[in-house]
């Protein structure tokens, strides 16, 4: 009666004229054991880590580095029809911002940049809102919470002041603002 | 086990990202502690956790029990 194979050992010594015959290195086929891929999950496991606690280490370091700004003119805004909008840069020239003078009168201004993708926005006459073309977002003029769409979060707020009839950007605020329901 | 909480962490470094390009720095803390858990916990497993029925040798692992009961049948 034939013996039992129970291991690897068995196997291979049961197989070796065979191996002989046709040389097969079976250590080879198994190219990650079951230890080498725990490890490199745990090794995974570390990087997620140190990129969230770095990611978040540096938000905060960048949020006190910007967090104060100087007032600047925007330069044609008194001027402005209602119900009309002007793109300006504030608080850096980088930095793409739009001023909306609504129906009434009144002035508002935000960052350009999307909170979904970082398309820019525009201000849609028709329908008073703020919109984003990529992904068809749109943001309340009054605002800047998101109104409908896939951005998940406000408009940066851009506070404004009219000093002696000229319209000033005054700073810059981040909105967390959840979807308007 | 290991690979879904894997996707755990990824999940919480995307929610990372997002609350920190939203400003909201109260939340951050709290998922760079849940981060680390999730990484005490694979590297617990990693380290501590074997087989039951299996014992460590150089050369991988082998079933002992299968083994001794083969002994006592032949
Ligand atoms: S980038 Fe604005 S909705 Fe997607």
């Amino acid at each position: 009666m034939s013996k039992k194979l129970s291991d690897e050992d068995d196997v291979r010594t049961a197989t070796a004229p065979f191996q002989a015959e046709f040389p097969y290195e079976r250590a080879e086929e198994a190219q990650v054991t079951r230890r080498e891929f725990c490890n490199f999950l745990g090794l995974t496991s570390a990087a997620l880590f140190v990129a969230t606690g770095g990611f978040a280490v540096k938000a905060v370091i960048d949020a006190r580095e910007t967090e104060s700004f100087s007032a600047a003119q925007i330069t044609g805004a008194e001027a402005l029809a209602p119900n009309t909008s002007l793109n300006f840069n504030y608080p850096t020239e980088r930095d793409s911002a739009i001023l909306i003078k609504t129906a009434n009168g009144e002035y508002h201004a935000y960052g350009q940049k999307c909170t979904h993708l970082a398309c820019p926005v525009y201000y849609s006459q028709d329908h008073q809102r703020l919109e984003c073309p990529c992904h068809e977002g749109a943001f309340d003029v009054a605002t800047g919470n998101v109104l409908y769409g896939p951005p998940p979060r406000a408009l940066d707020t851009i506070e404004v002041e009219i000093r002696d009839g000229q319209v000033w950007a005054t700073g810059r605020k981040p909105t967390g603002g959840e979807h308007a329901s | 086990m290991l690979v879904m909480i894997n996707i755990a962490q990824l999940w919480i470094l995307a929610a990372t990202v997002d609350a920190a390009l939203a400003r909201n720095y109260s939340v951050l803390m709290p998922l760079v502690i849940a981060s680390g858990v999730c990484l005490i916990i694979t590297v617990s497993i990693i380290r501590w956790w074997r087989p039951v029925s299996r014992r460590k040798t150089s050369t991988g692992y082998i079933r002992t029990q299968s083994r001794s009961n083969e002994t006592e049948n032949h």
